[in-house]
């Protein structure tokens, strides 16, 4: 989820750069759609009832230049007022429905760029949102690698940064335990040649001590940096 | 990241006593406010544009429209007040002419020919006048003595005959309907129609003379004056329509502001609030979840208690949970190491040793960082 790479396991090749693909913007739909949709017919619903009443104000006007020009109609009759009489009608209607189709493709061209824009800022949430739930699924699996900071456009940052001081206060007491108990391990197998074992005790120390360095084993591994996305 | 409420986790069955009965209130709405106002002000902020850009184009075409509602009424003509032709007094008061205009075609009053013809009878088709012309309306009237060849010829008896017949009520009344303000005699001098006639009028029956003061009959108005008054209501009834439609329309105009300012506070208000409330349910689970990431820096891992209802980022708080028992999980695995390692020192009889000692506080230490 981030631009920055991440530092490079020791035998791994560098990490690619991620790259944000448009099918990814829409990484909480929920989320993201329920705020998209709400600001976008929130704009329709004021820009049709605004555009409504311009048109209806428009209209209005046209209706009633037509209504005086019949009038002007009646008392003259000449050729001329009736050319005005065809003509200025169409016109109008012309440029009513000039006005109105203007109004929708306005009114569409805003809600597609805004629909966009309202995407990418609610992934600016979402995104961070998902990177910490990959963290988080890590370590329900003990993994504890390092965690790489967000991309500097995104939102949350705060909230990151706790998160980040979390993970590396929990790292860093995992790798200090995990040293205390390889050093204890180290410890009691140079002990216990001294100690007055018991054959059954004896064997059943072994054994603990193996089960131990297992664990230590299974442990510093989880502790490493994450391994590379592929 | 569905939004399906979360499983309780294991340790979350039984509820805090500091989260029940937990309340929203409104101080604390707003968590993270970077995040709320940016979201919050953005919705705030494009309707507030949408509204003031439409609005100003709703006000321009409606000021458009009501220039054109109003050009429409003012274009529409009220009938014309017709011009007086005659001076009218009281009731009983004899009345004085005017000239009417000839030139002011509709706007006149028109004299009924019957009146020229009562001029005509009275003043040209008696024993003592005949008219030299024609009478006409409101044009000096010229008038010559009946009997030709006689003495009466003399201008003067002409004058005399005629400054007599102008005391007389029933003389002067149609000179005052066809608003002729001046009679002369053919070749003698002029004279002005009096207002009121000098002498009154006889009345004799078989006991006694009645003297009754000649009154110009004002009953003979009445159809003049009934077009003059209807002439006059309707006019006044066109002004006032008229009065009335341009404020209907500056009123309509007025109205589609007041709603557009109206609409536009209650939207943004009505945005702003909707705005920090529907943030507060991402910022919230982010806070809470932020507190357990507080508390596992810090090396404790304690329960984790389910969102409120109506939060949003459920899955998200759900990953939490699964991380964080994770975390438990791998201090639970360590607990049953060392435990397993120290009791089997301690049956080999290194319970004493150092290192033993070292991994007995660390047991401690991590039993209690799950309780």
């Amino acid at each position: 989820m981030s631009d920055e790479p991440a530092k490079p396991a020791a035998p791994t090749a560098p990490r690619p750069r991620y790259k944000r693909k448009l099918s990814n913007y829409l990484i909480d739909k929920k989320l993201q759609l329920r705020y998209v949709v709400v600001v976008t017919l929130l704009s329709a619903v004021i820009a049709g009832s605004l555009g409504a009443m311009i048109y209806r104000q428009r209209h209005r006007a046209s209706e009633s230049i037509e209504r005086d020009l019949m009038a002007l109609d009646n008392q003259f009759n000449d050729k001329q007022t009736e050319d005005l009489k065809q003509n200025i009608p169409e016109q109008m209607a012309a440029e009513d429905r000039n006005d109105a189709l203007t109004m929708v493709g306005v009114g569409l061209g805003l809600a597609i760029i805004l629909s966009g824009y309202l995407l990418i800022m609610t992934h600016k949430v979402a995104g961070p949102l998902f990177k910490v739930s990959m963290y988080f699924e890590r370590m329900s699996r003990g993994q504890l690698g390092k965690v790489t900071p967000l991309r500097s456009g995104d939102m949350l940052q705060d909230f990151y940064l706790t998160f980040a001081e979390m993970h590396d206060a929990v790292r860093a007491r995992a790798i200090e335990d995990n040293d205390a108990l390889t050093a204890a391990l180290d410890e009691l197998k140079a002990s216990k040649n001294v100690a007055d074992y018991r054959g059954e005790a004896r064997a059943v120390l072994d054994e603990e001590l193996d089960q131990l360095a297992r664990h230590v084993a299974a442990r510093k591994a989880a502790l490493v940096d994450f391994p590379p996305r592929t | 990241m569905s939004e399906t409420p979360a499983k309780p986790a294991p340790q979350a069955n039984t509820p805090k006593p500091g989260d029940r009965g937990y309340k929203r209130s409104w101080k604390n709405l707003l968590i993270n406010k970077r995040y709320q106002l940016q979201f919050t002000l953005f919705m705030v902020g494009l309707a507030t544009v949408l509204m003031v850009g439409l609005g100003i184009r709703v006000m321009m075409k409606a000021n458009e429209a009501t220039t054109v509602t109003k050009v429409h009424w003012l274009g529409m003509a009220c009938p014309e007040i017709p011009t007086l032709p005659i001076e009218t007094t009281t009731a009983g008061a004899a009345a004085a002419a005017a000239t009417p205009d000839p030139a002011a075609g509709s706007g006149s009053a028109v004299i009924p020919e019957t009146v020229l013809e009562e001029v005509a009878s009275q003043w040209c088709n008696d024993d003592e006048f005949t008219c030299t012309e024609k009478p006409a309306v409101g044009k000096p009237l010229v008038v010559k003595l009946s009997q030709v060849g006689s003495a009466a010829q003399k201008p003067t008896e002409c004058d005399e005959t005629l400054d007599y017949k102008l005391g007389d009520g029933d003389a002067l009344s149609p000179l005052h309907k066809a608003g002729i303000k001046v009679v002369s005699c053919d070749g003698g001098k002029k004279h002005d129609v009096p207002v009121k006639a000098r002498r009154a009028k006889p009345t004799i029956d078989e006991e006694s003379i009645q003297l009754t003061p000649t009154t110009v009959p004002t009953g003979y108005y009445d159809p003049f004056f009934e077009k003059f008054k209807t002439a006059i209501a309707e006019r006044g009834i066109c002004e006032m329509k008229q009065a009335d439609e341009l404020a209907a329309a500056d009123r309509a105009r007025m109205m589609i502001l007041l709603v557009l300012i109206a609409s536009g506070l209650v939207l943004v208000g009505g945005l702003g609030v909707y705005g920090i409330k529907m943030t507060h349910k991402v910022a919230g689970p982010l806070f809470k979840i932020s507190l357990y990431l507080g508390k596992m820096r810090d090396g404790r891992y304690d329960k984790v208690w389910n969102l409120r209802k109506g939060d949003q980022l459920v899955a998200f708080y759900d990953n939490f949970k699964v991380g964080h028992e994770g975390v438990v999980q791998m201090q639970r695995e360590d607990i049953v190491r060392v435990k397993a390692v120290i009791a089997a020192a301690e049956t080999a009889g290194m319970g004493d040793h150092a290192t033993i000692v070292k991994l007995r506080e660390m047991l401690a230490r991590k039993e209690k960082s799950i309780e």
